[in-house]
């Protein structure tokens, strides 16, 4: 089957295709060449005029396993006025801030994503999260296992264990729990609450295991580059949210020598402490250290103003923030010996001096981060925002007049005490199509995804231009996946089920021998029953698992 | 003719209770189990059992298999508002009912949500801590029960949690102390081995919330009233309590929803979670429910994600509406809201079908008595016997793959629902 997408406006930055005018053709679900002039082709959609771009990938998206579940149990205030309607090809659902796996699916498709990554898999929690995201209808899906809290790990440290049994773990972790990254949350903080420790920076040590979050931040980001694993160390520092924390991240950065390291929600940890309230944006100095070390790669964690839920894995910081929680209620979980879950439902309010600021310095980052090869748009979903918002968020960065005319409504003192009035940066339309597309494929390691040339998959978003970029991103008139149609005028049309991505890092099988030892000891599950199955995985229901390589340096 | 020979499976995760042990030893010969290594009562009962009524039958009668799904179909279209009740089965046979339910504009409730709903409420109202089985395991040096012995639901809780043989911190499980709270608890399992005893705060189940609230009272520093049952001599018993609580590094308050006195038992768990919280401030605590069985866990984490609620949904409007009061089965049942009940109870062995006027669809393990009262009775295996398949334990956060034992004879739930789905 040949189809042909005829006339389009092509945005493809791993090409250099920037606004061209050509054809497109898909077989069978694959980017090909243009075929030769007599060949039949079966199908084809005039997009005369209309801007495509691959099908867009989330690089940090909670949106399967333990803690956005418990989020759903905790409000159904979330879920009651948000219902929705099943119909014959499509599941019914409900939710706002942590929609349930179907409508996630719909919506962002909707959108024009194609693949979703969860960044804190619990590997205790992974065959749930598998199970969750399994029933993420249209989009892929993939996870990074959260490492850096589990005992198993603390131990080695604190044992003085070589690099390599390390890094045989973390390969036996990943392939167990069908992981296409490593997340490191809190570094030992998560642990250390366990313990009583009510704080953790980077050089402090953890009371039990005496190891600091430097020394598992270095471990866990040399391993992820010795094993090869190509997306780098997802790190979700120490402080997040705390006023002052911008030199932690700017000594995180420091901290890894040049090893390639990804700052997630580096917004909600971008903060000085300076002014009336102890509380400022340090934007500008995490811009300016990501702009100097290119081994840094960020996401954003966006805020927006709404009514939404915070979800993590960070115990620590999440029962510290347990104060704010909107409504009043919130969980905290210690989990497995392995890591942890706190949940604290969050409204985050324009009039608020804090919140304003919040969002301004999201956007400082965004407008000063000069390559967006390695700035990436998240809300961290649902913690920044609900990833509902992401067209307005893209309007905000192409539209300077809307965001003054946005900066006007929020708390004055916020407005006064950011630069972002000054900043006059509008992200062009190539430029939203590396961040969103072809640089989070890179980052990740997804050489079919992310692109349109030859052998991509034909994961295809075709947009009707608008000057307002928020109604432009929120409804596509199309939106292919694997070539097949699932999206038009915004709405689903057909539902089919995407790909697991995952990678395999080669390790020594000794280490299985020290795990089972140690499972057999602590653990109430055994090392055969942790470890999930290629099969067990495909038969919760994903099309296929796509194994990226690994190349061991 | 073949012999008959003898196969052992080791490793085995047993569905039979929430606690889902995997260390069994199972062997198998001329089709029938043998629970060995590591079976409790529960484990044996249930991977032992062997009904009769292999067939599926409908008025009674036995029927080939299409047949009963047809009258299965036939029901389901003609009611106004089914129940998908029972949901003793496993995540995937948890899926395929909330996918059949929303085809057929069904409610869906679990056979012990009035229990697990109870923990439900106090989370909504106002959150919690909580821990899993593993960080009880090896961090906890103070256990608390709270209105249980854990023993009837969990047979395995003290040798595989309370007093393993190693724990990470050693210091920890050799200094472990166990506390009990209510009435008729069999204390000496919190003893153990050349340990002191546990101390038993003994009061009846419907004095539970009022030690609670005064322990929460005396950790305050304030001194609760001594009226009813807070004597002078309590007083000075709980002051020792709080004293250990504390002391305590790391403290877990375990609770059954199902054992707690029914009239009471939100405000048990509530007094319990707001103990918890209010012990956080100086040291550490979390809370954990027992319960979840016949897939109550996987029930609930499947509805979660699937339509945004734990259960008690119904989908009668075509999009999820959750009730917890008015879509509780047996309510819906005896006024006649609903009128069709298809029933799930793939692990339980006395199936616990509601008695009901309406036309019932019964999907359970074999059996006679089952196959004789329900409308359409069709006979399913067990998951982690007769089939694959998976659950979640009862902290809700670990999940185990289950394995078919045996070459099944019948169908699994998701299997036949989604059959049954296509019919519709």
């Amino acid at each position: 089957m040949l189809v042909r997408l005829k006339g389009a406006v092509v945005y493809d930055p791993m090409h250099g295709i920037d606004g061209r005018r050509m054809d497109l053709f898909i077989r069978d679900g694959i980017m090909v060449p243009a075929p030769r002039r007599d060949t039949r082709i079966d199908h084809t959609y005039d997009v005369r005029d209309r801007i495509v771009m691959a099908g867009a990938i989330d690089i940090h998206t909670h949106i399967g396993g333990g803690k956005v579940n418990i989020a759903r149990a905790l409000l159904p205030e979330d879920h009651m006025p948000y219902a929705v309607q099943g119909s014959p090809i499509l599941r019914a659902g409900s939710g706002h801030a942590v929609p349930t796996s179907f409508i996630t699916g719909y919506r962002y498709a909707e959108m024009g994503y194609t693949a979703c990554f969860e960044p804190a898999m619990l590997p205790a929690n992974a065959r749930h999260a598998h199970a969750e995201m399994a029933d993420v209808p249209i989009v892929d899906t993939g996870a990074y296992a959260l490492l850096g809290n589990d005992d198993f790990l603390l131990r080695l440290l604190a044992g003085k264990t070589g690099q390599k049994v390390i890094n045989d773990y973390v390969a036996w972790i990943v392939n167990a729990t069908h992981a296409h990254g490593v997340k490191v949350v809190n570094p030992g903080g998560i642990s250390a609450f366990k313990f009583n420790q009510r704080d953790l920076d980077l050089d402090v040590r953890h009371e039990h295991y005496g190891v600091s979050p430097r020394r598992i931040l270095k471990a866990l980001a040399r391993a992820v580059h010795e094993l090869g694993i190509c997306h780098p160390l997802h790190v979700h520092g120490c402080n997040l949210g705390v006023p002052g924390n911008a030199e932690t991240t700017l000594k995180t950065i420091a901290a890894v020598e040049g090893l390639p390291l990804h700052l997630t929600h580096v917004q909600f940890h971008s903060y000085g402490r300076e002014g009336d309230r102890g509380f400022s944006s340090a934007a500008a100095r995490i811009a300016e250290a990501v702009n100097s070390n290119p081994n840094i790669s960020i996401d954003v964690g966006q805020v927006m103003f709404g009514q939404t839920v915070t979800a993590s894995g960070d115990t620590m910081l999440q029962y510290r923030g347990r104060r704010h929680a909107h409504p009043k209620k919130w969980v905290c979980m210690d989990i497995e010996c392995d890591a942890g879950c706190g949940v604290v439902p969050f409204l985050y309010r324009d009039h608020n001096f804090v919140n304003a600021l919040q969002w301004c310095v999201g956007l400082e980052l965004f407008l000063q981060v000069r390559d967006p090869w390695r700035i990436f748009l998240t809300t961290d979903h649902p913690n920044g925002a609900p990833f509902t918002t992401y067209p307005r968020l893209i309007r905000l960065l192409m539209d300077r007049a809307f965001r003054a005319e946005m900066l006007d409504r929020i708390h004055p003192e916020a407005r006064k005490s950011s630069i972002l009035d000054s900043l006059d940066r509008e992200y062009s339309l190539a430029e939203i199509a590396i961040m969103t597309r072809a640089a989070p494929a890179r980052s990740l390691g997804l050489q079919t995804r992310g692109h349109l040339g030859r052998g991509a998959a034909a994961d295809i978003t075709v947009y009707e231009p608008n000057r307002n970029a928020e109604r432009m991103f929120s409804k596509p008139a199309l939106v292919f996946k694997d070539g097949v149609l699932v999206v038009r005028d915004g709405k689903v049309i057909q539902s089919t089920s995407g790909q697991v991505h995952a990678t395999r890092p080669a390790y020594d099988r000794g280490i299985e021998r020290v795990l089972k030892q140690y499972f057999d000891r602590y653990h109430t599950v055994s090392l055969g029953n942790f470890r999930i199955g290629s099969d067990e995985l495909l038969g919760f229901g994903r099309s296929a698992i796509s194994v990226h390589p690994c190349v061991p340096r | 003719m073949p012999v008959a020979t003898t196969i052992t499976f080791k490793n085995v995760v047993c569905p039979f209770c929430s606690l889902l042990c995997d260390d069994l030893a199972v062997s198998l010969k001329d089709g029938r189990l043998k629970a060995g290594h590591g079976a409790c009562p529960l484990a044996r009962h249930g991977l032992e059992y062997t009904g009769t009524a292999l067939s599926p039958h409908v008025d009674a009668k036995p029927v080939p298999y299409v047949d009963a799904l047809g009258r299965a179909a036939q029901i389901l279209r003609s009611a106004r508002q089914p129940l998908v009740g029972g949901m003793g089965t496993d995540v995937r046979g948890c899926q395929a009912a909330v996918a059949l339910a929303e085809r057929c504009g069904a409610a869906v409730d679990h056979m012990h949500s009035d229990a697990a709903l109870c923990n439900t409420f106090v989370l909504q109202s106002r959150g919690g801590m909580l821990t899993t089985l593993t960080e009880l395991r090896n961090r906890a040096d103070l256990i608390v029960f709270v209105g249980t012995d854990a023993l009837a639901t969990h047979p395995r809780f003290y040798e595989r949690c309370v007093w393993p043989s190693s724990a990470l911190i050693t210091s920890r499980l050799k200094s472990r102390q166990i506390i009990y709270i209510g009435d008729k608890l069999k204390t000496r399992h919190g003893t153990g081995r050349g340990r002191r005893g546990a101390q038993l705060v003994a009061c009846n189940r419907h004095e539970i919330a009022d030690i609670l609230g005064a322990l929460r009272m005396l950790h305050r520093g304030r001194n609760p009233a001594t009226t009813g049952i807070i004597t002078r001599a309590r007083l000075a018993q709980l002051n020792e309590v709080v004293r250990r609580l504390r002391a305590a590094r790391y403290g877990v308050l375990v609770w059954s929803a199902a054992e707690l006195d029914p009239t009471n038992r939100e405000l048990v768990i509530q007094a319990i979670s707001e103990l918890v919280v209010a012990l956080n401030e100086t040291t550490r605590f979390a809370g954990l429910a027992l319960g979840g069985a016949d897939g109550g866990t996987s029930s609930a984490n499947v509805c979660a994600w699937q339509t945004g609620f734990p259960g008690r949904v119904n989908f009668t409007a075509g999009k999820p509406e959750f009730d917890p009061e008015l879509y509780r089965g047996r309510t819906m049942l005896q006024s006649g809201m609903a009128d069709a009940l298809l029933w799930i109870s793939s692990f339980g062995t006395d199936a616990k079908l509601p008695v009901t006027q309406v036309p019932t669809i019964a999907l359970t393990r074999p059996s006679q008595r089952v196959a004789r009262s329900a409308k359409v009775y069709i006979p399913v295996g067990t998951p982690g016997v007769d089939h694959d398949g998976s659950l979640f334990r009862l902290d809700g956060v670990v999940s185990l793959p289950l394995r078919g034992l045996r070459t099944p004879q019948m169908p699994s739930v998701a299997h036949v629902l989604t059959q049954l789905r296509e019919r519709l």
